[in-house]
């Protein structure tokens, strides 16, 4: 009679606790905490105070607060108590999360230092300094995230000091670590304790995505005093530095860095140089146009004169530049720059040089040895030129073409 | 291959005047030009190259929780000429078999390795350049973020994010590292979804008031909160259950969520709203060039979906969510004073207010593809940042910012009221309920 009284009770307070649009366990903002509350003070089945935790974190007060900390080495509602608690704004959660970093062990210890770092409880730095030296592996790899979400200066000094002699395994999460503590430190303008962390970190032999993380930290920290050693990396014999300093190069804005990497153009590798020309080209800095207009006149290969004209394309704005691009482009035999130079053939101001680009291009691939592959690529493009009649003897090449291009395959 | 796609051949180096001689060059180039058509595989990794793959080099590619969706992504990556894929990680052993059984029929050999636990995977595969994740949304954020601190670039299937705070952690880690990352919003880099966000662009449609954003015709934006039956949990290395629920809170194991009725899920999925707002807000969103923002305000409507939620931005454009009037999956359209564009998947061509608007469909792509130097195909785009370290279409920034517009739109539903957001400072407008909604805890021992 007693168990039933009680189970009614309990189900009664369910039914009252969860609002009625969702199922069971919606986060809805209209429970009432106390009535949940009085779901995990009572022996509700696992799945209803899973349930209450989760609505208590939507709606959960200090009042529930003691009731969650309680369940923090619970081996079922562990997570669940943290899952409350996580987003409750008050400080005794804080308390509550640091009190249980000396009573837990194992998972639950983890799970708890995890939403520390959530909450970001500077007050708890000491306390995870200590567990930078636990046995368990998985409780520092805890710890050192969590400090690093902390990021205050002190989070940053007690990862150094347990950097110094980690095991590999540990080096990882250590680095990550400092690298949040160093984007904090940065954001409220300790510049200087920021730089070091990443100076610091450069010099370490690492895994590649650290030293490619300390470098862009180390020169965006840096600011315009960085661009040297931007500079100086995309000339590092290390092409991960190199790829490192061109990914980071694209986050920088200002003339200036268009200049740094316009004088890195000379690479010693095709490789590298594709990857400057396009940095350069996504820019939006029309200060990379001449060098890379220059460099699509040179002989070279058809390809590469199209991926350089290609990313010029996206900076050219003013008619003079377009008429430049174009002519580069009409001397480029690839049916690829004749994609580009159509793209042009729209605007009054650039339609006659770009029908000259068209016609030109087509006349040089009707005479080489693809002449039969390419012929149907070129008809729809020089029926455009033709239909265009901007100059009579344009009009009179581009028809001539045509026909050669129709009598290779292309249909009529 | 489209004629607006750009073969990676085509992509290999060029050179400046005025720095090194054309001969320099050319042996550059053919090195390339020799790298690229070489038959060997030689991972970047034993070049001292790992984590980057220069441009002639071949991209070692691993997977994640590949399944249906994964294995119509993992054909599609198959297909690149300059990617190898030589490991799959999953909790499921059937399917990490069949994967297994898929990539070395394809190479002809024995070679794809198998693991269970993408922590092994991540720190002993250093010759992994990249990872496609295809797992269901539970993991998408937080796998990609354990593999970009491993060094990996990541193609994430979408919905990529779970929370407001895991999108906020993708968009750090990527930062941090300089990882390239793609979020899965393929409609980005197709043909007919870039002629409508050229149109509107362009100003072809004036100054565009309102978009619509389909959101999935099945599911709810009300999530299920109760359990499916207890079943006898599968040995570990059949199904790994603990890794299967990975961050979300435990419950008992039944079968069907792993073949995939983890769907409509509150702890496993993002609802009607993320299931295909996920594509359908991002590509408004880029559509609108507001890529890097979130929208402001949403408005509560009082149906289970979210159907005819009007969200707006900060520049007061409207876009409403809906659920019903298209013809295909996925739609998006375009209202301005000037005319209008709808396209969704299988329309044979977009639909437009006046047929002239269609007139200028191949220039305006090409126009696209040549002003951006995107290819029309996601994964190609993918592939071509892992080599130039550009930044994706679908960058990280854009996936945690369209995610954020789903994910409000979800708390709109859930708690039933209008809501306001800041986007600069993340977080909802007096409303302490919503915002504790941005986050949720992780279950031990999972920590971002």
């Amino acid at each position: 009679m007693w168990k039933s009284i009680v189970t009614l009770t309990v189900l009664l307070t369910l039914a009252v606790a969860c609002p009625s649009f969702g199922q069971t366990g919606a986060p809805a903002a209209k429970a009432d905490p106390a009535k949940l509350i009085a779901v995990l003070k009572s022996d509700a089945p696992f799945k209803d105070k899973a349930d209450a935790c989760r609505q208590l974190a939507v709606v959960g007060t200090p009042d529930a607060v003691p009731v969650l900390a309680a369940l923090l080495g619970d081996d079922k509602l562990a997570h669940m108590a943290r899952y409350a608690l996580e987003p409750i704004p008050d400080p005794s959660v804080d308390a509550a999360f640091r009190e249980a970093l000396g009573k837990l062990k194992g998972k639950h210890l983890v799970g708890v230092i995890g939403s520390i770092g959530v909450r970001r409880d500077a007050r708890a730095v000491l306390l995870l300094t200590k567990l930078l030296k636990d046995a368990d592996a998985e409780v520092v790899r805890a710890a050192a995230g969590t400090l690093g979400r902390i990021g205050s200066a002190d989070a940053a000094r007690a990862l150094e000091g347990a950097l110094a002699d980690a095991p590999a395994a540990n080096q990882l999460v250590l680095c990550e670590g400092l690298f949040r503590c160093a984007e904090a430190l940065a954001a409220s303008k300790q510049r200087d304790e920021a730089l070091g962390i990443y100076d610091r970190v450069r010099t370490l032999k690492a895994p590649h995505q650290v030293r490619a993380a300390a470098l862009r930290g180390a020169i965006l920290t840096r600011g315009p005093k960085g661009l040297p050693l931007l500079g100086e990396s995309l000339r590092s014999d290390e092409y991960v530095l190199f790829a490192a300093a061109v990914r980071t190069a694209q986050e920088m804005p200002g003339g200036e860095v268009t200049d740094v990497l316009t004088r890195a153009l000379d690479q010693k590798s095709a490789d590298r140089q594709l990857l400057v020309i396009q940095a350069l080209g996504g820019r939006a800095d029309e200060k990379a146009l001449p060098a890379l207009l220059a460099a699509a006149r040179l002989d070279l290969p058809a390809g590469q004169r199209v991926v350089l004209c290609g990313q010029a394309r996206g900076l050219v704005k003013k008619t003079e530049q377009k008429k430049q691009l174009l002519a580069a482009l009409g001397s480029i035999p690839s049916a690829d720059a004749i994609l580009l130079a159509m793209t042009y053939l729209d605007e009054p101001e650039t339609r006659k040089d770009a029908s000259v680009a068209v016609v030109a291009v087509a006349e040089k691939l009707l005479q080489g040895a693809d002449a039969k592959k390419v012929g149907p690529q070129l008809v729809e493009p020089l029926q455009r030129v033709a239909q265009s009649a901007v100059d009579a003897e344009l009009t009179q090449r581009a028809r001539a073409a045509l026909e050669r291009a129709q009598a290779k395959g292309g249909k009529k | 291959m489209s004629k607006h796609q750009v073969p990676p051949q085509k992509r290999a180096s060029a050179r400046p005047p005025a720095h090194l001689t054309r001969r320099q060059f050319l042996k550059g180039a053919a090195a390339v030009g020799g790298a690229i058509a070489a038959p060997t595989f030689i991972p970047a990794s034993a070049l001292g190259l790992n984590g980057t793959v220069p441009p002639s080099g071949r991209i070692v590619l691993g997977g994640i929780g590949i399944g249906s969706r994964g294995t119509y992504m993992l054909n599609w990556m198959l297909g690149e000429a300059d990617v190898r894929f030589v490991a799959v990680c999953d909790v499921r052993r059937s399917q990490r078999d069949a994967i297994k059984q898929r990539v070395d029929r394809h190479y002809a050999n024995r070679d794809c390795a198998t693991y269970s636990d993408l922590r092994e995977m991540l720190a002993t595969r250093t010759d992994l350049d990249a990872v496609l994740i295809a797992t269901g949304d539970r993991w998408h954020a937080l796998a990609s973020i354990l593999a970009m601190r491993a060094g990996k670039d990541v193609y994430s299937e979408k919905p990529s994010c779970m929370t407001i705070a895991e999108g906020q952690a993708v968009v750090a880690t990527a930062r941090r590292y300089g990882r390239v990352y793609q979020t899965g919003t393929q409609r980005l880099s197709e043909a007919h979804f870039t002629f409508a966000n050229e149109l509107l662009r362009t100003g072809r449609l004036g100054q565009v008031h309102t978009v619509r954003a389909h959101i999935a015709p099945w599911d709810a934006a009300d999530m299920r909160h109760d359990w499916l039956a207890a079943e006898a949990q599968p040995p570990q290395n059949e199904v790994d259950w603990e890794k299967w629920l990975g961050p979300c809170p435990w419950r008992p194991y039944n079968a069907a969520y792993v073949r995939g009725a983890w769907r409509g899920h509150y702890d496993f999925h993002t609802s009607c709203i993320g299931e295909w707002g996920a594509h359908t807000f991002a590509q408004c969103q880029v559509a609108l060039g507001l890529g890097q923002t979130s929208a402001v305000a949403y408005e509560y409507v009082n149906n289970a979906a979210g159907d005819g939620m009007v969200v707006r931005f900060a520049n007061g454009v409207r876009m409403i969510l809906q659920r019903g009037g298209w013809h295909g999956s996925c739609g998006v359209r375009y209202e301005g004073p000037d005319g209008w564009v709808a396209v969704a998947d299988g329309y044979a061509r977009p639909e437009v207010s006046s047929p002239t608007l269609l007139a200028d469909y191949a220039r305006l792509v090409a126009d696209y593809v040549a002003r951006t130097q995107r290819p029309m195909s996601h994964v190609r785009d993918f592939f071509n940042c892992v080599k130039s370290r550009r930044q994706t279409v679908a960058n990280p920034e854009m996936m945690h910012r369209s995610m954020t517009t789903v994910h409000a739109a979800n708390i709109c539903m859930w708690l039933r009221r209008n809501l306001r957001y800041d986007p600069v400072r993340e977080e909802f407008i007096d409303n302490a309920e919503a915002n504790r909604l941005r986050t949720r805890a992780m279950r031990e021992p999972w920590i971002i």
